[in-house]
């Protein structure tokens, strides 16, 4: 008998075994063979492994996992799921605070599956064709954005959007609309439209910035250090849509909604 | 795959492992850490360099710390540790054991229960509560029993706990109240005088018994052909009261308050 580190973790195919089987339910060793790449030769020993250690049973003709291999694959198949997502970037999620995104959410990073960091040049920030308005929001048909920063750069876009009939919700600190009030008019006006909505929290929430559209997630994330660098992360899966969805719905909770400013 | 390396990293070195899981309790100097590796800088800094190199810790003028990164890794890394702990403790045991029983997201938290032991009694007490239980079971303040099985210390010890004034609820099948009611009628009513006890029916018990206390837990589970053999997995860590209470909800919510039954 292996300890349990030995059989799960020191082996990529028995983990490799172990995810299928939890994700996929009783399986025949052609299919395991066949989702695996492997051969019988190549992945036989590692199940018999993991038989012998009591995780994975074989049941006319499938293998399936014990209620010992369920719990084990159960505790490891999030944790290295989310490990694929932090290593596309382990310097990015070493250097930025996430400590504001609840723990629940933050445990499924899994969902924001293949994302790219556009590092923009603030040089270039206030002026056309700026890439993360023309790649990412330039198309979205409703859009859900929680800022702290002061971001003027997303007012026209936002505007013709919202003109064009995508709905807009925004949530943003009490410093934030405190720096906009010289536009009280125009945003008063705008917030009678049924499709716009306003929340204001408080300044002091550690995450720069969480776009939802309908097609894509952005996010921005103060360094450790507590500055903004401007470091986009960017993810156009439908399963980081939802899960940006959940972390937008999150911050605005945290909020209060405003018919004015 | 890049992410093998994060996986390497932590699981291929023991003193890795733990140098990551002594900055978890918060930043160290590396006099702190050979202090409590017992070890001398050297090896420790060459395990250091791979740490950071993975961006799993950082260095700020001689203090070492986890990133936010390594905050995440490390503490879901000693969870899974946790978990195979109490696996690994009794490997055959929790092959055989029919844990199912649990509710799923508390098996998710079982290594809260932290150090456990096995008990089975000897052949001369084997109908016997094993006696590590049996002895502590006078020094508890508070006392829930979840059972699927009758216990002949609901008769004795449990009842001598409730003339004590401690508080003890029962969460338990039907059919063992009924078992109670009927064949121990005077202790049954007893039991029921006292404003300190409190019994609860639950239409499912997968489980044997579990008894929690403010003590210890001590928890059977028929084994999976469904045959009972007696035994205690007893745990006295003070960490796993979450999980014995997060137990106890589970249960009290498909439960009904039990009234006396004529």
């Amino acid at each position: 008998m292996n300890s349990l580190i030995e059989t799960v973790f020191l082996s990529e195919k028995r983990k490799a075994v172990l995810i299928l089987l939890f994700e996929k339910g009783p399986l025949t060793i052609e299919k395991i063979k066949s989702k695996l790449n492997e051969t019988s030769v190549s992945i036989l020993p590692q199940i018999k492994v993991l038989v012998d250690n009591n995780l994975v049973v074989q049941n006319d003709g499938t293998y399936e996992l014990t209620t010992l291999g369920e719990a084990v694959a159960e505790k490891v198949t999030p944790f290295v799921k989310n490990l694929h997502v932090f290593s596309k970037n382990p310097k990015f999620w070493s250097e930025h605070d996430t400590s504001e995104i609840p723990e629940n959410l933050f445990n499924r990073i899994r969902e924001i599956g293949d994302f790219e960091i556009i590092e923009i040049d603030l040089r270039s920030v206030y002026y056309d064709p700026n890439p993360i308005i023309n790649e990412y929001i330039r198309e979205a048909d409703s859009i859900k954005t929680f800022i702290t920063y002061y971001a003027p750069e997303y007012v026209p876009v936002y505007y013709e959007r919202l003109m064009a009939g995508a709905p807009l919700s925004i949530t943003t600190s009490d410093y934030i609309v405190d720096m906009a009030k010289e536009y009280r008019t125009e945003i008063n006006n705008l917030l009678q439209l049924e499709r716009t909505e306003l929340y204001v929290c408080q300044a002091d929430i550690r995450i720069a910035e969480v776009t939802v559209t309908d097609k894509m997630l952005l996010m921005v994330l103060y360094s450790t250090a507590g500055n903004l660098d401007y470091d986009f992360l960017a993810a156009r899966s439908p399963s980081a849509v939802q899960w940006g969805n959940e972390l937008y719905e999150y911050l605005k909770n945290r909020s209060v909604k405003r018919k004015e400013i | 795959m890049k992410d093998e390396s994060i996986l390497d990293v932590l699981f291929l070195s023991e003193k890795r492992r733990q140098i990551l899981l002594f900055l978890l309790i918060g930043p160290k100097t590396i006099d702190d850490i050979k202090t409590h590796l017992n070890s001398k800088s050297s090896p420790i800094m060459v395990q250091i360099r791979i740490l950071i190199r993975n961006f799993l810790i950082q260095e700020k003028n001689g203090v070492f710390s986890l990133t936010p990164l390594g905050s995440y890794t490390v503490r879901e890394m000693k969870y899974i540790l946790d978990m195979f702990m109490i696996f690994d403790t009794a490997p055959e045991y929790w092959a055989e054991a029919d844990f199912s029983a649990l509710p799923p997201h508390l098996i998710n938290r079982i290594g809260e229960l932290g150090e456990t032991k096995l008990y089975y009694p000897d052949k001369a007490h084997i109908f016997d509560r094993t006696a590590l239980v049996e002895q502590n079971l006078g020094k508890v303040e508070s006392l829930i029993e979840i059972s699927s099985i009758f216990r002949k210390e609901y008769i004795s010890d449990f009842l001598y706990l409730a003339e004590q004034e401690i508080a003890v609820s029962f969460i338990l099948t039907q059919i063992v109240i009924d078992r109670l009611a009927n064949d121990y009628p005077e202790v049954y009513y007893k039991y029921m005088r006292f404003n300190n006890v409190r019994f609860f029916v639950c239409p499912e018990i997968k489980l044997a018994s579990c008894t929690i206390t403010d003590k210890f837990i001590a928890m059977s589970f028929f084994n999976k052909g469904g045959y009972f053999f007696n035994h205690d997995l007893v745990t006295f860590d003070r960490e796993a009261k979450e999980w014995g209470s997060q137990m106890f909800h589970h249960f009290r919510s498909r439960s009904t308050i039990h009234q006396l039954q004529e």
